[in-house]
């Protein structure tokens, strides 16, 4: 790894890896430190995308966008919040964006093209996942999936989704109960 | 309470966050409504089916090596508006972060090394060359976090540095060159105000690690900068 160098920098004393220090290098503009911030939280990032669009190209495809967008806009991170939430915030917006103009391309409600292919990848990239779970949340239609992922998974607040999907808190708390019955529903089937 | 509890108020219920009030009220219609009791009980089980989901993927491949790709290819968005630079001058040049990092850090192992040999760096034609030092990225951090003789070093450093970016000047692109003007000009200000507040406190490490990370951004704004020179030059 090109960062090994100041890798004895960026380690706690517990030997994780202090991700605020290592974004400290890639700001000192440090691209081998970048690598490291990539392999420590691509696979949170993956698992985002590759649920929220279920399609695992066009997941890896975000994924990509989202480490190439953070990298162009590091310095606009200022501590404010840890990094991990200031990327995955990044993530999530890139991912409705992308959601949002497929959408318009596809006018279609859900995203899964191929099923088979998708609970494939499912297995391959989340080993010991409820396969019928992941299923379920798979067919949801879109709104529904993407407010269930958000707070179910990701754990996001209701205010903070409202924010990110531009409807009241209200309504995301109405998605949510929706898209947990309909999942509830698909386990049953 | 109205006929059925409403989805919002469900969702509210099951997640703990009802008002105590509100809360009995939808304990006391649950006991007598049973479409409400399965709404609620369907609700919780796909709640905790989901939520024991993980939230971390293997990939199926390294991403890495098309990331660092498109890192060269695309402009980063920072203190330089880099993306910002005229490509139609073929002396005014836009690069992106790894490249202007990859530039820095050669600049600095050259000049650092020229230190330690006591000899005077050389620069490429047309481009001004450094009189005294500046430190590689490795040692930046930490040589910057204290004392006296590491600012007396960022202040030489910072010189070489201010001397290329006047000369070299005309190399960047002139929204590029203000911005980086602007920046030194806040930082600079900055610099002044802690060493006036240092003159009346001069104990306060507050106020010394003020001084050393407003030296850092000074010299990361002129390491960029004058990587770009260089490599236009």
């Amino acid at each position: 790894m090109g960062a090994s160098l100041f890798s004895v920098g960026s380690l706690t004393r517990s030997g994780a890896i202090d991700l605020e220090a290592l974004v400290r290098k890639v700001q000192d503009g440090d691209s081998g430190a970048f690598e490291e911030v990539y392999r420590s939280l691509a696979g949170r990032i993956y698992a985002l995308c590759l649920r929220m669009v279920g399609n695992s190209d066009e997941a890896e495809e975000l994924t990509q966008d989202v480490f190439v967008r953070a990298w162009q806009r590091i310095d606009s991170f200022r501590g404010d919040s840890k990094f991990s939430t200031w990327l995955h915030r990044l993530a999530v917006n890139l991912v409705l964006q992308h959601r949002r103009s497929r959408a318009r391309l596809a006018a279609r409600e859900t995203l899964v093209e191929d099923p088979a292919r998708y609970e494939q990848a499912v297995r391959r990239s989340l080993p010991g996942t409820k396969i019928d779970i992941e299923r379920a949340i798979a067919g949801l239609p879109s709104k529904a999936k993407r407010v269930l992922i958000l707070r179910d998974i990701e754990g996001y607040k209701y205010k903070e989704i409202a924010d990110l999907t531009g409807v009241t808190i209200g309504t995301v708390k109405a998605q949510v109960h929706r898209a947990r019955k309909l999942v509830r529903e698909a386990m049953e089937r | 309470m109205s006929r059925h509890i409403d989805e919002g108020a469900l969702t509210d219920y099951l997640d703990g966050s009802l008002p105590a009030a509100q809360r009995r009220e939808v304990d006391d219609h649950l006991e007598s409504c049973q479409v409400c009791r399965a709404e609620l009980e369907a609700a919780s089980e796909a709640k905790l089916a989901v939520e024991s989901l993980p939230v971390e993927a293997v990939l199926p491949r390294d991403l890495w090596v098309g990331i660092r790709e498109r890192m060269e290819d695309e402009p980063v968005e920072g203190v330089l508006a880099i993306e910002r630079a005229r490509t139609t001058d073929p002396r005014r040049v836009s690069l992106s972060l790894p490249q202007l990092a990859a530039a820095s850090v050669l600049l600095m192992l050259a000049t650092g090394s020229a230190v330690l040999l006591g000899v005077r760096a050389t620069a490429s034609p047309g481009v001004p060359a450094l009189r005294s030092f500046a430190r590689s990225e490795a040692l930046a951090d930490f040589q910057f976090t204290s004392l006296q003789p590491v600012i007396l070093d960022s202040e030489a450093a910072a010189a070489d540095l201010s001397e290329v970016l006047e000369e070299g000047r005309d190399l960047l692109d002139p929204e590029t060159l203000e911005v980086v003007e602007e920046s030194l000009r806040t930082i600079e200000s900055a610099i002044r105000e802690v060493r006036e507040a240092l003159a009346a406190d001069p104990a306060s490490e507050v106020l010394h690690q003020r001084l050393t990370d407003h030296m850092r951004q000074r010299l990361n704004v002129l390491r960029r900068a004058t990587a770009v020179i260089y490599s236009a030059g």
